[in-house]
């Protein structure tokens, strides 16, 4: 998933053979690029969730939150992914170490909890969907299937660019991919801290003063 | 220096093991605070607490592993700082957006306003206690001039008699009663009643009360 | 990836063409059409954002004609109702979204990495994506008018008019599917210039000697970062209702219409900011030019536009002063509005410093460049009597607002962008753009824009509403509707002599050279046209407008050394990435009645976009090793 940079590489350096690419900050452009993005989709999220908090207590047809929302599973799903931060966390030190073998098991075990937290949110829409909750029925359905629709397809999206690089890694150069890596692990932990703010907003906040 | 960790990776390969810190056993630990931050989150809703302080709890933690997972999994703190920069330049804009947002639409025109308030928030706000009424009756003097037969000592036959006030003034000039009432004690010779001497009754009365005191009489003299 | 680290011990000169697990071959055209459809060279992406910029302006240019014809006369019958709907509503969403936003990024594309001394942008291939995927966008909007009817909404598609309920056609299903895939566009390329603004420039460019449309370009790319995902999520919202039935502007199950009108100014006002700041960018770089003298308060330029940025973020109410936010709301927003107009002041004030005691040029680009301060100021002082809400509520949705930003965005923005034409037509072309034609459609323009425009604050004050389509006349319109409508053939008469001269110059004008108007930046120490790598040797910066202070100290541009330049392949997966969201876009309008034959055609649309994904991404940027004693490579 990478669009390197043109080698505007400088003259009188004589550092061909290492294809640095030349950059004004000495930080790689992806980088820079990456958290340019994030600190959009902050806007983005931002967006769905105070349009959550704004329609919050305003359905005028049931079920509502309190009566569908369920703690302990959501609790064990957002464990998984935070747990994932951790496993992307460990398989870009691995790539930096140039430890293959571990950076192949890490980033096949975050694909694993990327899945296992997809699994848990498509249980979630079921069981929602059962209880009819539906995308129609009030602002609620709207504003949760809307808000963590758009933050599963995110986890959805990462979970094919991490595994992507797993099976490249196994036929293609890994030599110098560190920073790709390193830049989908930010992407990966921004999907995260944004789940960290939903599970707050939608979940436990709900219960303060109902008990769960 | 911090931008060499990043430097180093965009290198690859090469002689840097120097350059690396070896970032995971903190990994680990952060991991293990994560994970104990949840259970926390979790468990306050489970104690009783006052509904402020819950809050507050939860969306402290959550900003707390928001921080963490942002500075030490994403690695700001050990990154070029202009990194930090941008993410949250972002990050405080949507977060004011955010916050602008959620005042301008849940706290509607009549709370926020200063001026305009509804005609019945205004009513009740201008109108006096007619219970209070009879009270300032005797105490400021009226009684001395005027009669009502409600009121125990208001006997005086100097000015006109006060029964069935409130439904005279209403037909009067084509005011408001209380309008009237007003004026006849703060202008008395704006209007006399036909059979009853001009510049009989002192125009300074208003002056002799509080406001609430004024507001009472007025809504009691209305009611007649 | 080419990135191999044992490879390229000597510098060789064939490209290296092959990867393991390419996808397909690699293009091969340098001439002709299809070496224009796979450049990845930021020049010629910048040229072809030009021309259909230009040419969506010619368009939406038709649209207003068609629609000044049907208002020339009281009761008229030419478009009425529905068409006439459809009408204004592609010419706002036209000319702002296919015409000035794509014109700007045009000038970023080829302008800003020559200021920076830059060899390509960041992401030369992300560049070329979001040429196609504009394109694909744009073509997508306008194919609405085949299929069925255009947007009817206004270009600020306010439910309920744009509820399903009450616009039962696809009209503004095309509208907001096609304005997700636009602002997807911008903003990848607006992460991308940010990127080589920040990290790209030459060694030595610090922050306070970049040009100053360096500046206003990374300002710009700042807010469309921040001002495009609130609108993307607001058209999810409008999707999700018009094509599942969700509740978000639906009043009858407590959906709020208002917050769309919120969510939309969030971005909405910002996007005026990012109209209106590159032509202020381009302003600063032709006045100092033309009155051969340093730009007055560079910094004060610099900082004034990076405040109106942020206060951009402060002030979206006021375009709402009139749905009942209560005191406190509208006077918070009252009291910033009139504090964004300190900053705009100030550079105002700093372009007259400029000009003062010059000695002035009075060619085409600078003529452009003072109409643009007039023209600006007087849409900035309607803006400033706006703030005042009281005010604001007479003129509301009148032709007073229409005057108003019309002043803005063709005084201000189109006047700027006309003259970066004028000034950077040579470096583009190595012909200048011909004075004899260029000063008659000048003032052409101008007479025509303040005569088209000006009535309007009357009749607007006078209490014609926006958006009607006829009048009666006993109303007392009639005169001034039919001088407008007559003004504004002139006005559109200027712009066809306009493009007549840019085409007659490239045929015959003169040749311009590298540095025909004594510039200040480092565009004009290269050849014009400039070779592919633009810099055969990279410039190093030691002060602001610093081939200017190198032409006055006589020092020389540095000689190429006759090392070999690395520069990157073209590619073909842009291209077909446009392909895939055009597909994907299709599909998404039609999920409301052929759920499934929609779905398949979504997905299709999404498994072409995923495989041009892949593909870009196995066959890596290339490398073609280019003499700097040669004009082009085999490849580039």
């Amino acid at each position: 998933m990478s669009s390197a940079a043109v080698h505007s590489t400088h003259h009188g350096h004589d550092d061909h053979h290492h294809h640095e690419e030349y950059s004004y900050t000495g930080t790689p452009n992806k980088k820079i690029m990456m958290w340019a993005f994030l600190a959009s989709d902050c806007m983005f999220f931002g967006t769905l969730i105070s349009t959550y908090i704004i329609y919050h207590g305003k359905s005028l047809a049931a079920p509502y939150p309190v009566e569908v929302l369920d703690i302990p599973v959501t609790t064990a799903s957002s464990f998984v992914l935070l747990m994932s931060s951790l496993l992307m966390a460990l398989t870009v030190a691995a790539i930096n170490r140039d430890d293959l073998k571990k950076f192949r098991l890490w980033i096949f075990l975050t694909c694993v909890f990327g899945l296992i937290f997809l699994g848990f949110q498509s249980f979630e829409f079921t069981e929602f969907y059962h209880q009819g909750l539906r995308i129609q029925t009030n602002l609620f359905g709207s504003t949760f299937f809307t808000m963590t629709g758009t933050h599963g397809l995110h986890v959805a999206l990462g979970v094919l660019w991490l595994a992507s690089w797993w099976i490249y890694s196994f036929f293609g150069d890994m030599r110098g991919k560190a920073i790709d890596i390193e830049v989908t692990g930010l992407y990966w932990h921004f999907v995260d801290i944004v789940w960290i703010v939903i599970f707050t907003v939608i979940y436990l906040v709900e219960f303060v003063g109902v008990g769960a | 220096m911090s931008a060499e960790a990043s430097l180093h990776s965009s290198k690859g390969h090469g002689s840097h093991e120097h350059e690396q810190h070896d970032h995971v056993p903190t990994y680990i630990k952060l991991a293990v605070v994560l994970s104990v931050l949840t259970g926390v989150e979790v468990a306050i809703l489970y104690v009783a607490l006052p509904d402020a302080l819950m809050l507050t709890g939860l969306y402290g933690l959550a900003a707390v592993k928001f921080g963490l997972v942002v500075a030490m999994f994403m690695h700001l703190k050990y990154d070029n700082k202009m990194l930090t920069g941008i993410f949250f330049a972002g990050f405080t804009i949507a977060l004011a957006t955010m916050a602008a947002m959620i005042a301008l639409i849940n706290y509607q025109p009549s709370k926020t306003s200063i001026h305009v308030k509804d005609s019945k928030q205004l009513a009740a706000l201008n109108a006096g206690d007619p219970t209070k009424g009879p009270d300032v009756f005797m105490a400021k003097g009226c009684a001395a001039c005027h009669a009502i037969s409600s009121v125990p000592g208001a006997v005086g036959a100097v000015g006109p008699k006060l029964d069935g006030l409130g439904q005279r003034a209403a037909s009067r000039n084509g005011k408001p009663a209380a309008d009237y009432i007003r004026e006849s004690i703060e202008n008395p010779n704006a209007f006399v009643v036909e059979g009853y001497p001009a510049g009989l009754m002192p125009a300074n009365l208003k002056s002799t009360m509080s406001a609430d005191e004024y507001k009472n009489l007025v809504a009691f003299l209305e009611k007649l | 990836m080419a990135t191999h680290t044992d490879v390229v011990s000597t510098p060789k000169l064939a490209p290296d063409l092959a990867e393991p697990g390419m996808l397909g071959p690699r293009p091969t055209a340098t001439h002709g059409v299809w070496s224009w459809l796979t450049t990845i060279d930021h020049k010629r992406i910048g040229i072809m954002y030009a021309v259909a910029a230009l040419f969506f302006i010619v368009l939406g240019g038709i649209e207003a004609l068609l629609m000044r014809v049907q208002l020339a006369v009281p009761n008229n019958n030419f478009i009425v109702g529905d068409l006439f709907n459809q009408m204004f509503t592609m010419h706002g969403t036209t000319m702002i979204f296919l015409g000035v936003m794509p014109l700007t990024s045009a000038f970023f594309n080829y302008v800003v990495p020559l200021q920076i001394g830059a060899r390509d942008v960041a992401f030369p291939r992300l560049n070329a994506f979001s040429l196609w995927v504009f394109i694909a966008g744009a073509v997508f909007i306008n194919m609405s008018w085949f299929l069925g009817g255009a947007p009817n909404g206004a270009w600020v598609g306010y439910p309920p008019i744009t509820s399903v309920q009450f616009n039962v056609g696809h009209n503004s299903d095309f509208w907001a599917i096609g304005l997700i895939t636009l602002g997807v566009a911008s903003v990848a390329a607006s992460l991308n210039f940010f990127t080589t603004i920040v990290n790209m420039r030459a060694p030595g460019m610090t922050l306070m000697r970049m040009p100053v449309f360096v500046w206003m370009t990374i300002i710009t790319n700042v807010l469309i970062l921040l001002a495009f995902p609130p609108i993307t999520i607001a058209l999810l919202q409008l999707i999700m209702d018009r094509t599942f039935g969700a509740a978000f502007f639906d009043y009858n199950k407590g959906g709020m219409p208002i917050m769309w009108q919120h969510w939309f100014w969030v971005f909405g006002h910002p996007e005026v900011y990012i109209l209106i700041l590159p032509p202020m960018g381009i302003v600063s770089e032709i006045l100092p030019t033309f009155s051969r003298k340093p730009l007055f308060g560079y910094p004060l330029i610099v900082f004034s536009g990076a405040f109106i940025g942020f206060m951009g973020f402060a002030v979206w109410s006021h375009h709402m002063f009139t749905t009942g936010m209560g005191v406190v709301a509208v006077l918070a927003f009252s009291v910033t509005t009139s504090i964004i107009a300190v900053p705009t002041g100030v550079k105002i004030f700093n372009w007259l410093g400029t000009i003062w005691g010059g000695n002035l040029r009075m060619e085409t680009p600078m003529l452009y460049a003072l109409s643009f301060i007039a023209m600006f100021s007087i849409g900035g002082f309607s803006g400033i009597m706006h703030s005042a809400a009281a005010t604001d509520f007479q003129q509301h949705d009148t032709y007073f607002i229409v005057a108003h930003f019309h002043y803005v965005l063709i005084g201000g923005a189109i006047s700027g962008l006309l003259g970066g034409i004028c000034y950077w037509y040579p470096k583009v072309t190595g012909r200048i753009l011909g004075e004899k034609l260029g000063v008659p459609a000048f003032w052409l323009f101008f007479f025509g824009f303040n005569a088209t425009f000006f009535p309007m604050h009357i009749v607007g004050l006078n209490g014609m509403p926006r958006r009607i389509y006829t009048y009666d006349s006993a109303m007392g319109f009639d005169k001034w509707n039919l001088f407008i409508s007559a003004s504004a053939f002139v006005l559109a008469f200027s712009f066809l002599l306009f493009f007549i001269n840019m085409y007659w110059s490239y045929k015959h004008g003169e040749i311009a050279g590298n540095d025909p108007w004594d510039g200040r930046t480092l565009e004009w120490s290269i050849p014009s046209p400039p070779p592919v790598y633009n810099f055969a040797v990279t410039p190093t910066v030691t002060h602001l407008d610093d081939f200017w202070h190198k032409k006055q100290t006589g020092q020389a541009a540095p000689e190429s050394d006759g090392q070999l330049i690395h520069m990157p392949l073209p590619s073909y997966y842009p291209l077909i990435s446009g392909v895939g969201m055009f597909i994907m876009s299709m599909g998404m309008v039609y999920l409301r009645d052929h759920l499934v034959v929609a779905t398949v055609a979504s997905v299709i649309g999404f498994l072409v976009l995923l495989f041009s994904i892949y593909g870009w991404a196995m066959e890596g940027p290339g490398a073609e090793y280019l003499d700097p004693n040669k004009k082009t490579g085999a490849y580039n």
